[in-house]
């Protein structure tokens, strides 16, 4: 695959790993922080209701407060209290009893006995509060300190109203206490009624209470509905062993609530949490909670009611469905998950392009590494086939002084023969001669065979015999053109590529022979020296062959310079020479030029670690 | 008597002078001139075949190595002609490209191995030189 390739499937792989990484990472942060906002903001949104039912049903008791501080209540209360301070304690009970009876038999408010209460000019005021503030109020009426009613809008069952439960707990012992009277549905004002009661004092005396009964379902509806428009779940009023007292399209006090949540009302928390795929936030009306002189409750059930409260406050709740609460979550999820994926296909485009951009100077450099390695092949066997050329040229050198005796040997026994002169003698020795000679050839052979079998292993060798190798190799062709070589050598085992060296050898040789042969040098030589140092040996060929240029001196180790006429050098020799000897044999090589020529100085370790040959 | 009989007999009379670096040659090729010529003197470059023709001057052919030490053959020959411009030389190469040589077009060239059949024509146009 090629490597543009490469780099941009690596860039499309990360950016698609980050992608899937930042997308799980963001689904489950926003899943977490969506339902924890969730949850808080359902919480705050109970707790803004419950306030909102404890100021309505406060403001009603303001309105209450109003109607009580007027002075014709004290004024008639104080008048009608005056009446029964004549009586005993048992004397008002039977008195009241009386009347009580009497007012039970009393059918209507046309009776005679009946009017009074009704027409009496507190009643009047009274009637006169209920036009003003008309369908708030069921009836109002007011009893004196010792539950007698003095005063009503209507005809009620009773006129006596000391034993029942919310005129005892208002008048609280004679302490005075605002009641709150959940009373539940009220079937003749058909809605659900709220009796206030609210004791009349003077001077820290309770002078009589007053009781309104207040229809709620406005205030009830206008609160549940207010919240369910928004549509973040459904807001219910709940009491708190778990009646609904209103929910939307629901009959009031029909249903309760789930049991899992009792717990959490009755211990009045404000708080929310995750009940069967819901988020339930609940929050209790602090009416009667942050206030002394408040009393919320009532009594499940008495002569005029049903389902009425059992010690209870209310609470808000609110039920939201949890894959509603974390649809917005989900879509901005699969949002960043579909720009994530036009963002991969985006940045497999951009990769692409960074890819091309990126690899281009490294596939160039590659091609122009390939080229190199292409071209240095070429040489490498140019070199060995110039060096072939080059050895069979001192093969021909070697094998023309035998080849010449064997012919002649051959001449000098036809001759005999066409002489008639042959002797047993002289044609054994011409025969023998022949033997000789053809033995000579194949030893030459012997020698140069090897010579091109490529070579795997360091082989540890005395260095002499290597010099001794090379020179018998070319002597014959240094002798035809009259060229002395001077071996002033001795033992010294190193470690080496042996061919190697040799084919260095042999072409240094060679070099100085074409040098002669070029600038026809009369007593030609050759001398080769060898210096042992402490870790390495140096050795040195040096001819009287003139010396090199020193404008070219920089160029002689470059491929293809070549001094020689073009038909005899392909300008590898000193090139391979240097490769060999600095990337194979781990050593140097310098030429310099002596006062009649040039040195050529070797030097190679007497150990040499394993190399690429070896490979 | 056969042809290669008549033929010695006619140029057994010839003098002549081998001149030869490689003893190997020298001596083979000594030894075949002798079987042909009365009166063969060898050497074993062209300096020394130069002073023996020089003190020797009676030579009919001159048969000589080019390559050798000291005065190669082509040398030698330029020197003997100054003296003798009319003798006969015959130059022995290994050399397959003469025109790298100086040689007279009229000289004859041998290419070694000398074979011998070579030897036989050259000893035949010997034979029918007028000396």
């Amino acid at each position: 695959m090629q490597l543009k390739y490469k780099i941009s499937i690596s860039i499309m792989l990360i950016s698609l790993f980050i992608l899937i990484f930042i997308s799980i990472f963001y689904a489950n942060w926003s899943y977490k922080n969506t339902l924890e906002n969730e949850k808080n903001q359902l919480k705050e949104k109970a707790l803004e209701s419950a306030k909102y039912i404890e100021i309505e049903l406060l403001d009603k008791l303001d309105l209450l407060k109003t109607i009580a501080s007027a002075p014709i209540v004290s004024s008639y209360l104080i008048q009608k209290n005056q009446e029964y301070d004549k009586f005993t304690t048992i004397q008002k009970e039977k008195h009241i009893n009386a009347l009580n009876q009497k007012w039970i038999e009393s059918k209507t408010e046309k009776d005679s006995f009946v009017k009074p209460y009704l027409n009496n000019e507190l009643a009047m005021f009274l009637k006169k509060q209920q036009e003003i503030f008309a369908g708030m109020y069921g009836e109002l009426f007011i009893t004196n300190g010792d539950g007698a009613m003095v005063a009503s809008t209507a005809k009620l069952t009773t006129l006596a109203h000391a034993n029942k439960y919310w005129w005892r707990e208002s008048f609280a012992n004679g302490d005075g206490k605002i009641f709150f009277d959940d009373r539940g549905f009220d079937s003749s004002a058909n809605g659900y009624v709220i009796g206030v009661v609210y004791p009349i004092k003077k001077d820290g005396k309770i002078l009589g209470i007053l009781k309104a009964n207040i229809n709620i379902m406005n205030t009830l509806s206008f609160v549940v509905n207010r919240y369910n428009k928004k549509g973040d779940g459904y807001l219910k009023i709940v009491r708190t062993k778990g009646l609904v007292v209103y929910e939307e399209g629901k009959d009031l006090l029909s249903s309760t609530i789930q049991c899992d949540l009792l717990k959490n009302l009755k211990n009045l928390e404000h708080n929310s949490k995750i009940l069967q795929n819901n988020l339930v936030a609940f929050a209790p009306v602090r009416l009667s909670l942050d206030s002394q002189e408040i009393i919320f409750g009532g009594k499940p059930h008495s002569i005029d009611h049903l389902k009425g409260n059992d010690d209870e406050i209310w609470h808000t709740v609110i039920c939201f469905d949890k894959n509603k609460a974390l649809a917005q979550s989900k879509e901005t999820s699969y949002m960043i998950f579909y720009i994530g994926v036009m963002l991969i296909i985006l940045s497999g485009f951009i990769a692409y392009m960074v890819g091309k951009w990126i690899s281009r100077p490294i596939e160039e450099l590659q091609a122009t590494q390939q080229k190199l390695k292409v071209q240095e092949e070429i040489m490498i066997a140019q070199a060995r086939h110039a060096a072939m050329g080059e050895m069979i040229s001192m093969i021909a050198h070697q094998w023309r002084q035998p080849i010449s005796a064997i012919s002649m040997g051959a001449n000098n026994i036809l001759a005999d023969i066409q002489l008639q002169t042959i002797e047993e003698n002289s044609l054994k020795e011409d025969t023998q001669k022949i033997l000789t000679k053809t033995k000579e050839l194949s030893k030459t052979i012997d020698r140069f065979k090897n010579f091109f079998q490529s070579e795997k292993n360091i082989s540890r060798v005395d260095i002499k015999n290597i010099i001794e190798d090379s020179s018998n190799v070319i002597e014959k062709s240094l002798q035809s053109y009259n060229i002395k070589l001077d071996k002033n050598i001795s033992s010294q085992m190193i470690e080496t590529y042996s061919r190697e060296l040799m084919q260095v050898f042999i072409s240094i040789l060679k070099n100085s022979q074409e040098m002669f042969l070029r600038n026809k040098i009369d007593d030609a030589k050759i001398s080769i020296f060898m210096k042992k140092l402490e870790n390495s040996v140096i050795i040195s060929f040096c001819d009287n062959a003139g010396g090199i240029e020193e404008s070219i001196m920089s160029k002689i180790f470059n491929p293809y310079f070549s001094t020689k006429n073009e038909k005899n050098g392909v300008g590898l020799g000193l090139y391979m020479s240097k490769t060999i000897v600095e990337k194979h044999l781990n050593g140097i090589i310098n030429v310099k030029n002596i006062a009649l020529g040039v040195c050529v100085e070797i030097e190679l370790p007497y150990l040499l670690e394993k190399g690429e040959n070896d490979e | 008597m056969n042809n290669i009989q008549q033929l010695k007999e006619k140029i057994r009379g010839l003098k002549v002078l081998f001149v030869d670096d490689e003893k190997d040659v020298r001596e083979g090729t000594g030894t075949f001139l002798n079987k042909f010529f009365d009166n063969v003197e060898i050497c074993t470059n062209g300096e020394e075949a130069l002073d023996v023709f020089k003190k020797n001057n009676h030579f009919d052919i001159i048969i000589t190595d080019i390559m050798m030490p000291k005065m190669d053959g082509i040398e030698m020959s330029k020197a003997i002609r100054q003296i003798d411009s009319k003798i006969f030389i015959i130059f022995l190469t290994a050399s397959r490209n003469m025109k790298e040589y100086d040689i007279d077009l009229s000289d004859i060239t041998l290419q070694k191995p000398l074979s011998f059949d070579d030897m036989i024509l050259i000893m035949e146009k010997l034979s029918e030189k007028q000396w």
